[in-house]
């Protein structure tokens, strides 16, 4: 091996060493790049999961707080509720409660001790201090007038020192009026030192606050929402009540108003009868004093006669008999009222609820026109436009002497001839039954008038003046309405509303 | 091109044909790394070119013959980097399929800047398979090589031969792997 060749390798073997250097040089420059990323990247993550561990515990304490504060049943459970959250997430604190009316009183105290995490009935002495030496003016004012919460140094709202404290937070919950006045709720925080405090946590809280002031006033809302409920109910079982004493009533005022007509209708045929009677007894006394002759044994039969004939003459017998008839026909005339009267009555007793059935009006209505079919026969026409349906709470039997008096009725309204419509239609909960015709029509001043007991347009004796107040009151015991249109000379249209039974 | 396949080019030719060979190739070149290869970092990819035609000159061996040889070398190197399940597929057959999805996708995650070529399968006929190769590098006898390695590794014959290339104008390199048992 010459000189040149060694020194040609010694040189190329320094090279390769140099660029190995350089390469390891790079090498662990690189490693230590990385390594410094690496520690970096650890120290972001690191930071990275503290922050997402304590936002975790701010949104866990609002989204339990806020889960929780709706399932409580009232104010006071609400503020328990805040106090036991606050307690739990505010590790450093100790945590009081108090309601200040406008006139400075304490309510409702409650509080959070942070040694034991229980709450207890009795106040312990150092926050009976605390609460004791509040300079409750400042904290009513500072209250009602400010919104947020705010932290004081506890000798900025103490009247005197002191030893167990350093720091408060006010925490304004709740600003209601109460019939004293104003009252206030108030979250204290007490701290021992100033250390204690952790800023992000009391933002958290703060941010807490809103939402409890809409779940209180929502829990506020409620309980008068269900206040109201309560009230509305009970006014509106009354109102039920009243409702049925006056239908109730009604029936009884019609019922009276028909004694009393019907009272004083047979009263006044009686009362002619009576007195009928009593002159036909002073007649028969005549009658015995003109026949007295026939029975006088001293006289013989021509003698008889011609006293018999002065005493007519005397008495003026063609006249008793004549007046005799006219008055017993009267009095028969006036007893067949009566019996009329009666027999109408007798079809018409009180009625009672449990009477009512769940009846196919459209049967009702058909039986009803099988009675009066004949009346209908020659000169009218019926026209049928019903519901396939109709079934309402009722009495068949009852609700069948209404649609006869209506149908007969319509039948006197319409001497000459004429048609009668039937048609029925479905109103809500209603069932609306129309029977019209195309009479003469109701005088409008007679339209008043016309379901009162014997108020009657017809000639005596053609009928009581019973039908419809009788029909008027059986409708009324099916609680249905009635309404009467009607026009002279076109015809009258009765509406009768039943209830639908289901 | 990563530094490591630099330093494993440089372990071959220094192994093949001695240490002066590899500094010639570095001194005969103007190369913007200066020759220094760091096994991580990325380096451009017309130096390995530059140094490879160098040799192929210098030892008077065609590239593609070169290249080839390097790929053999080159794959036990790789091998261990290799994920498990890769490295422990039942046949060459089965470990050839998982180069595309398995290997150079893992080896992607683990470098971001890595240049990977891109491989399809055509492998409808029982004892053979056709590697479908594309990359800019057209680095195809590379592949070539690696395959021949890989075989040695589960000690399979295999014959090679490419119906179309990419240095003949093809869009692809298609190299059919017929195996021999
Ligand atoms: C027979 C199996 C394999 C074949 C055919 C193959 C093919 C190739 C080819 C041709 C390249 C050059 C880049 C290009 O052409 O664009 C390459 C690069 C590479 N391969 Fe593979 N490979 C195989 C197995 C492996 C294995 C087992 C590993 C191990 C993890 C691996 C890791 C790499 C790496 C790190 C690069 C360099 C990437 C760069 O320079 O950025 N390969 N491979």
């Amino acid at each position: 091996m010459d000189n040149n060749e060694a020194e040609a390798k010694v040189a190329a073997l320094e090279r390769i060493l140099e660029r190995e250097r350089l390469a390891r040089k790079e090498a662990e420059k690189q490693l230590e790049d990385y390594t410094r990323e690496l520690y970096q990247q650890e120290e972001a993550v690191n930071h990275t999961q503290q922050e997402v561990a304590s936002q975790q515990g701010q949104l866990e304490f609002l989204t339990g707080l806020l889960a929780e504060t709706w399932r409580q049943p009232n104010l006071q459970k609400i503020v328990a509720n805040y106090l036991e959250r606050t307690n739990n997430f505010m590790s450093n604190a100790h945590n009081l409660f108090v309601e200040i009316h406008a006139d400075l009183s304490f309510h409702q105290f409650q509080y959070y001790c942070q040694a034991s995490k229980q709450q207890s009935e009795i106040l312990p002495e150092q926050y009976k201090v605390v609460l004791s030496q509040l300079n409750r003016n400042k904290l009513y004012q500072y209250v009602s007038s400010e919104s947020e919460s705010q932290m004081y140094e506890l000798g900025e709202i103490s009247k005197a020192p002191n030893t167990n404290f350093e720091y408060s937070v006010m925490v304004p919950l709740y600003n209601l009026d109460v019939p004293s006045g104003k009252a206030v709720g108030i979250a204290i925080l007490l701290y021992e030192s100033q250390d204690d405090i952790n800023i992000v946590k009391l933002q958290t809280l703060e941010s807490s606050r809103s939402m409890l002031a809409v779940a209180i006033e929502r829990k506020r809302a409620e309980e008068a929402l269900q206040e109201r409920l309560v009230e509305l109910e009970t006014s509106n079982k009354m109102l039920e009540q009243t409702q049925q004493q006056l239908l109730q009533q009604e029936k009884l005022a019609s019922l009276g108003q028909l004694a009393a007509g019907v009272a004083h209708e047979i009263n006044n045929p009686i009362g002619f009868v009576l007195s009928n009677l009593d002159t036909m007894r002073d007649y028969f006394s005549d009658f015995s004093e003109i026949i007295a002759p026939l029975n006088n044994a001293e006289l013989n039969s021509e003698s008889k006669v011609d006293n018999m004939l002065s005493q007519w003459q005397t008495l003026d017998g063609d006249f008793l008999l004549s007046d005799s008839e006219e008055i017993l026909v009267a009095s028969v005339q006036g007893l067949i009222r009566v019996k009329d009267i009666v027999s109408d009555l007798s079809t018409f007793s009180r009625m009672d609820n449990d009477e009512l059935d769940s009846i196919d009006l459209n049967v009702v209505i058909e039986k009803s026109l099988n009675v009066v079919s004949n009346e209908f026969k020659y000169h009218h026409q019926v026209v049928k436009d019903l519901l396939p349906e109709a079934n309402i709470l009722g009495n068949a039997g009852k609700l069948q002497q209404v649609f006869i008096n209506l149908f007969v009725n319509a039948k006197h309204a319409m001497p000459e001839g004429g048609t009668l419509t039937i048609s029925s239609k479905k109103d809500r909960n209603k069932i609306v039954v129309t029977v019209k015709d195309e009479g003469h029509g109701i005088d409008p001043s007679h339209l008043a008038d016309i379901f009162t007991p014997f108020f009657t347009t017809k000639a005596p004796g053609e009928g009581t003046g019973l039908g419809l107040a009788i029909s008027y009151s059986i409708l009324q015991q099916h609680n249905a309405k009635v309404t009467v249109n009607s026009e002279l000379g076109v015809g009258t249209e009765f509406e009768i509303a039943f209830f639908e039974s289901l | 091109m990563k530094g490591a396949i630099f330093n494993a080019l440089q372990e071959f030719v220094e192994q093949g044909h001695g240490y002066q060979v590899w500094d010639d190739a570095l001194t005969n070149n103007t190369l913007a790394s200066h020759g220094i290869y760091t096994s991580t970092k990325q380096y451009d990819d017309s130096e390995l070119f530059a140094i490879v035609g160098y040799l192929s000159e210098r030892l008077e061996v065609p590239v593609s013959d070169l290249v080839r040889a390097f790929g053999v070398f080159l794959f036990p190197r790789l091998m261990p980097q290799a994920p498990e399940e890769a490295q422990k597929a039942p046949s060459l057959r089965a470990f050839l399929m998982t180069v595309d999805e398995l290997i150079h996708v893992e080896v992607k995650k683990l470098y971001k800047d890595a240049q990977l070529p891109e491989f399809n399968y055509d492998d409808h006929i029982d004892d053979k398979l056709t590697m479908i190769y594309r990359s800019p590098r057209k680095l195809c006898f590379l592949s070539e090589g690696l395959i021949l390695g890989a075989a040695d590794h589960f000690k399979e014959t295999v014959s090679i031969s490419q119906n179309c290339c990419m240095h003949q104008g093809a869009e692809c390199c298609e190299i059919e792997v017929t195996f021999n048992g």
